[in-house]
């Protein structure tokens, strides 16, 4: 049960075209995703059926539901890292005349398009094991052609504001505790300030002040015009930034 | 259909067509297409004898592939049919617009000259031709792929195995190539040595614009490194597409296989 006055809509299975609007920046039309388990037999496990859902820019939409729902599945066929079975998906980024459509995309466009719009923000950092803290922070932004100057105010601000002190910045992030490397990766997901932020539950397990300046940073974010789809079980957070909850729960899988 | 057209979209650098090559037994590589781009990097992976390596020379011409067709982009884009260069204009190639850096250092680099030499040899046949520039320039790429400059004078063969790696890259590189080769890198380098390269490898690519192709086992170097991925199985491509796709959603039955035999990637 959600806390706060949401608009929440149920069951998934429901088409939510009707909510389609001129500035959906994601849209997923009747997408379906299934795994074939080759190990195991074949065995397929459906994971998603004629699923929909958008998000404008400016909007906040929060997937819920059990785990196995299937809430990070639709985060990775966004991300284009699950290739989705039928369907479509489009974005609608930058100044391009068309929206970007990930099912017909040559796997090089969809780098591309990756790095220019898109931040795939996890509790889980993956990185070079040698890199300063300073360099894998401002990384993204460089990697979309901002300035070196830029991209390091960016990133100080950012490791700043998330608590990491100066000390550590020159310092891989390798041998850090679990919260300092889930806070490096929150802002190497924010210092690109992408137009499609993709969050798997980037606060699970931060304290109360970490929770709040990750909170502060996604509304920057949805004041910029960013669309924020994310997966969050944390009802404050949801609270505080879900602008639509869309409740999920898993397929019916014949063992 | 393809609406975005602004981004990936310009001609890959390198393009093979239906290469093949047989050793005489039936094994080799089959049928195979591919196309490489400017600053990617593509990983080959497979099992041994999969014909990753048989690929990587198909490509790099140290095989002449016995049918097929393999066309290169040069610097001011015109199209060179790989197939059809004489022997001296394919050397004149590997020398200059692209490298090939091997598993075994002591076969791309020369043991008995020094360390110095090895690389300037490389800017020697780029036109380099004041030794001033060319000892500072060598140092300058020593010190970047963290070889001492003290050590400039002496021999490869007093190298440690990391330290032969980084030479054999600063070799290859130091000309600021277009294509690169790789035939496992890090294989056989123990684990913080192989942490320092992957870092290098990463920052190179990064900077350089480089085309890298890649021929690793490891699929967490992959992940690391590479873009995209194809996965090679008995000569031919089962599977192909963004590298962390291709780990986190395989599609082939091979590929499932492959992912979920390795630790974690």
């Amino acid at each position: 049960m959600s806390l706060c006055e949401l608009a929440t809509s149920s069951p998934v299975r429901d088409k939510q075209t009707a909510r389609c609007h001129q500035s959906a920046m994601v849209e997923l039309q009747d997408v379906s995703k299934a795994f074939v388990l080759h190990q195991q037999g074949k065995r397929q496990l459906s994971v998603l059926e004629n699923f929909s859902l958008s998000v404008a820019a400016g909007e906040c939409v929060i997937l819920r539901g059990v785990s196995g729902a299937g809430k990070s599945t639709v985060l990775r066929l966004v991300y284009g890292n699950y290739l989705l079975d039928s369907g479509e998906i489009r974005l609608h980024m930058g100044h391009h005349p068309g929206p970007f459509r990930l099912a017909a995309a040559h796997p090089r466009q969809i780098a591309a398009f990756r790095r220019r719009y898109i931040a795939y923000v996890s509790q889980f950092l993956r990185v070079v094991p040698r890199l300063p803290t300073l360099q894998v922070v401002m990384e993204p932004a460089l990697r979309c052609g901002i300035e070196l100057a830029e991209a390091q105010d960016r990133a100080e601000q950012l490791l700043d504001r998330l608590g990491i002190g100066r000390t550590l910045w020159g310092l891989p992030p390798a041998t850090f505790s679990g919260g300092e490397k889930q806070r490096v990766n929150i802002a190497r997901g924010f210092v690109a300030q992408h137009p499609l932020l993709l969050l798997d539950e980037p606060t699970a397990s931060l304290d109360s002040r970490n929770k709040g300046v990750v909170i502060g940073l996604m509304r920057e974010a949805k004041r910029q015009g960013a669309a924020l789809l994310g997966v969050f079980h944390d009802e404050e957070v949801i609270c505080q930034i879900a602008d639509h909850v869309v409740e999920m729960e898993p397929m019916q899988n014949d063992e | 259909m393809i609406s975005d057209t602004s981004i990936g979209m310009e001609p890959p650098i390198l393009s093979a067509r239906k290469l093949r090559y047989d050793y005489g037994n039936g094994k080799g590589i089959a049928n195979l297409d591919l196309e490489v781009f400017s600053a990617e990097v593509l990983a080959v992976v497979g099992e041994s004898g999969s014909g990753k390596t048989t690929l990587l020379k198909c490509l790099s011409t140290h095989l002449t592939p016995q049918s097929g067709s393999l066309s290169y982009r040069s610097g001011k884009g015109e199209p060179l049919d790989i197939l059809q260069l004489s022997t001296a204009a394919k050397r004149e190639l590997l020398r200059t617009d692209w490298g090939f850096v091997h598993q075994h250092p002591h076969l791309g680099l020369r043991m008995r000259v020094s360390a110095g030499a090895n690389v300037g040899e490389r800017l020697m046949a780029n036109a380099w031709r004041h030794y001033g520039d060319i000892r500072s320039e060598t140092g300058r790429w020593l010190d970047m792929v963290e070889v001492d400059p003290s050590r400039i004078d002496e021999a490869p063969s007093l190298f440690s195995g990391g330290m032969q790696q980084r030479l054999q890259i600063a070799r290859n590189l130091v000309t600021r190539p277009r294509l690169v080769f790789m035939d496992e890198p890090t294989g056989g380098l123990d684990v913080s040595v192989q942490a320092k390269l992957l870092d290098l490898l990463r920052r190179l690519v990064f900077d350089l614009d480089l085309a890298l192709v890649l021929v690793t086992h490891d699929l967490a170097v992959a992940r690391m490194l590479a873009d995209r991925m194809i996965v090679m199985r008995e000569g031919e491509i089962i599977e192909s597409g963004l590298t962390d796709q291709i780990l986190d959603d395989p599609q082939h039955p091979y590929s499932q296989l492959l992912v979920a035999s390795m630790l974690a990637a």
